[in-house]
């Protein structure tokens, strides 16, 4: 079209203001353009997630079998150049069975590929002129050529240069994939919808349809969704994506939605949202359905109460697991409730490279869950209390300096300081030696001794000193409260 | 239907008292009949529900104090309250709930797990939930789950999609009287029967709004009773308990001592009067007893 004015690329802009006086001029800013292809390619994804962006100025489009959902190709391809136009774009569309015809039919108007001209194989200027100077101005004239004849007089590097290659593509002779934006997955299911929708009772109905129609997908394929991503197309071009995810592969409609659900609400509709599609980005075979026997409904139930609070507030359930070790602060590990095989001891890779090793407390029943047996399920196995150690019900992350006097240095406390207040000690037990792990000397810890203390009013702390008194070279022993008691 | 005392009747009319005599036997049923239709509009049917097999009643396990709460104990698919008495009976409040909790699964039908869920906030104030120390009052690690979260809102989302969820035998939440008010904690109980579950408020504050739990306690604090082997060692967790309001039953004060052993309380003699505490001769702060709730023995 700029032709048509006399203009031609690579002219100096004072010389195309000489042809046109009224030219309007504008930085060229390449990245510019480059992200408003990327997002033009993104909101073409309601029509297929097969996209593709065609630098500088082109999208590829894969559409096999979606025209229907659009009322058949001309009126989907109508639809699309009115969108366009509606966004300001002039575009022009081409189909066609294979990238290159696509491609050409989109450039150059031709009824039928034969008699597209020979620039339209997407092969570079210096081919084009030599097909042109050797009389094969169409491609239809290419075709009658021998094949190996074209592949002998061209042949190059690079593939513009690779004609006959180039007219394999464009024929369908030669496979060309396309390299969509997005990984497309095959578990998809999309919605379109005739209105925009802006209330979110219609958006959990459609919704509701559309978890239906993926889970129905994924049974047949036995398999379950980990991580799923709600896309919303709304009327003014843009996108927004709902992740969701789920600790355990799940094809569960109900489960999907109810995590979905909530994350709707807070959705901005803007002037309104036409097309919805669910993806399941990750997928995992779906576990059995079938439950140990001492298992119930409440293993499944309580993984989906996990994936709902996961979701909903990033906080998930936590086991707390018995860690071998003699500091008590690494006597333990909180660990998620996680589904699957579960090893039988596991390193701890806390403090970089924690020598605790985990112990899990299972039976071979259920591995993934620990099933109680029928007799006492909640009693600890330590009948005998007094012979074990007694800790705190609660415990510091940092233990809380204190000041403590007592009668004797070495004496159990006899008054304790602690968070400003002074209390009484009346009665105390004590003390507990806990070494320092002798493979982590480097540190440089201390020796802690451990007392359970209670003041007068009944109130039991765990608390320590760290260092000895009379330590050759060391600084005075400290006193620390680790823990609060019942 | 109380018979008058026959005042200036004639002769004729002494029959009356008779006729009224065989009303009253079929009295009892009808005031059987009054209270379920009362107890339905109260939606504390469980109370007057037989127990149909569903479970062993949720009792303290002592006579004492069971004779407070109402008549099938607590409410096993209900929501309760635990507040402390002080800023340091925190760690009593929580201690104690975990022993309710633990009397509610002494039943061996019950194999849910139970979920603490607990506060950012309360974890950096008075520390965070210490396996081993679970494990002492008698909590087996494979049906422990905890969650922390950071906003009492979402606590309370949480705690209420748990009970709803009927995943768990019970839910223990830590609650602040802001966030935890009547309407909030009517949501709870009703989640709570929804899913069969068990949910325990532990307040962070002594003063605590209305709530619309079942059994309200209060706990403190109490100097334990030695243990005979060594005399100046602290000994079994001991409380002063306060239930200040059971739906169905009295209030009432004990002292409490915990035995993780076989999970239940025993009780500490009462003290009256002067409140001379029994094991340290010391004038602590208890408040005499009303009378008859307290006994000695």
């Amino acid at each position: 079209m700029a032709r048509s004015f006399g203009l031609m690329r690579g002219m100096r802009l004072a010389d195309a203001r000489a042809q046109v006086p009224d030219l309007l001029s504008e930085q060229h800013e390449p990245q510019e353009d480059m992200k408003s292809l990327l997002g033009l390619c993104r909101w073409m994804e309601r029509y297929s997630p097969w996209v593709s962006p065609d630098a500088p100025d082109g999208i590829f489009l894969d559409v096999t079998g979606v025209p229907h959902l659009f009322g058949g190709e001309e009126k989907m391809l109508a639809g699309m150049q009115s969108r366009l136009a509606g966004y300001g774009f002039t575009a022009r569309i081409g189909s066609g069975a294979t990238i290159g015809a696509a491609w050409a039919l989109a450039r150059y108007d031709a009824k039928e590929l034969k008699s597209l001209p020979v620039e339209a194989l997407r092969i570079d200027g210096v081919a084009a002129q030599t097909l042109r100077r050797l009389g094969l101005k169409t491609v239809g004239a290419l075709l009658a050529i021998p094949r190996a004849s074209l592949a002998r007089r061209f042949r190059g590097e690079s593939i513009g240069e690779n004609v006959l290659l180039r007219l394999d593509e464009m024929m369908g002779k030669r496979d060309e994939p396309l390299n969509p934006l997005n990984p497309p997955t095959s578990f998809m299911a999309h919605r379109a919808l005739m209105e925009p929708v802006i209330h979110a009772e219609a958006l959990e109905t459609v919704l509701t349809g559309l978890v239906t129609q993926l889970s129905g997908l994924l049974e047949t394929e036995a398999r379950g969704a980990l991580r799923l991503i709600l896309k919303l197309f709304r009327t003014d071009g843009s996108r927004l994506n709902i992740p969701a995810g789920f600790s355990a592969a799940t094809h569960d409609p109900r489960h999907m939605l109810r995590v979905l659900k909530p994350k709707l609400e807070t959705v901005d509709a803007g002037f309104g949202i036409d097309a919805m599609t669910l993806e399941a980005r990750e997928t995992g075979s779906a576990r059995v359905q079938q439950y140990g026997f001492m298992e119930d409904d409440s293993t499944l139930a309580i993984e989906q109460l996990n994936d709902r609070v996961l979701n909903r507030h990033e906080a998930e359930l936590l086991s707390l697991e018995e860690v071998e070790s003699h500091i008590p602060e690494r006597a333990e590990l909180s660990s998620p409730r996680m589904r699957g095989e579960r090893k039988g001891t596991r390193r701890a890779k806390r403090d970089g490279g924690g020598e605790g090793r985990l112990v899990h407390m299972q039976s071979p029943v259920a591995p993934h869950l620990p099933v109680a047996s029928a007799t006492g399920p909640f009693f600890s196995p330590f009948a005998g209390g007094e012979d074990k150690k007694r800790r705190p019900l609660l415990i510091f992350e940092a233990p809380e300096p204190a000041k403590v006097i007592a009668s004797v240095p070495d004496g159990p406390p006899m008054r304790l300081t602690w968070r400003r207040v002074t209390r009484r000690v009346v009665k105390s037990q004590g003390p507990e030696r806990v070494a320092p792990e002798w493979w982590r000397l480097g540190e440089g810890s201390r020796p802690r001794d451990y007392y359970v203390i209670e003041d007068e009013q009944g109130r039991r702390y765990w608390l320590y000193r760290e260092g000895l008194y009379g330590e050759t070279g060391g600084d005075q022993p400290k006193w620390y409260v680790h823990g609060l008691s019942a | 239907m109380r018979m008058e005392p026959a005042r200036g009747l004639r002769g004729g009319e002494a029959f009356a008292p008779v006729a009224a005599l065989r009303q009253r036997e079929s009295v009892a049923p009808l005031i059987a009949a009054l209270r379920q239709h009362i107890a339905r509009i109260e939606q504390s049917a469980g109370q007057f529900e037989a127990v149909k097999g569903r479970g062993l009643p949720w009792t303290c396990g002592l006579a004492e104090v069971d004779r407070h709460l109402p008549a099938q104990g607590l409410m096993r698919a209900g929501l309760h309250d635990v507040s402390p008495a002080a800023y340091g009976d925190q760690p009593a409040a929580m201690g104690f709930a975990l022993a309710l909790a633990l009397r509610r699964l002494t039943d061996s039908q019950e194999r849910r797990p139970l979920l603490w869920c607990r506060l950012a906030a309360q974890e950096r104030e008075h520390g965070r939930l210490y396996g081993h120390g679970l494990e002492g009052l008698g909590l087996a690690r494979p049906r422990f789950v905890t969650i922390t979260l950071k906003k009492p809102q979402g606590l309370l989302w949480t705690m209420e999609e748990a009970l709803k969820s009927g995943a768990l035998a019970v839910v223990i939440g830590d609650a602040d009287a802001a966030h935890a008010d009547l309407t909030v904690t009517r949501r709870l109980a009703l989640a709570a029967a929804a899913g069969k579950s068990a949910g325990l408020l532990v307040f962070a504050k002594a003063d605590v709004a209305a709530s619309a739990s079942q059994t309200r306690w209060r706990a403190a604090s109490i100097a334990s009773l030695s243990p005979s082997h060594d005399a100046a060692a602290p000994g079994r967790p001991a409380w002063t308990i306060d239930l200040t309001r059971a739906r169905g039953g009295r209030p009432g004060q004990w002292i409490l001592e915990w035995h993780h052993a076989h999970s239940g309380f025993s009780l500490v003699p009462g003290l009256r009067g002067g409140a001379v505490h029994p094991w340290t001769d010391q004038a602590g702060p208890l408040r005499p007893a009303p009378g008859p709730a307290l006994r000695a023995g």
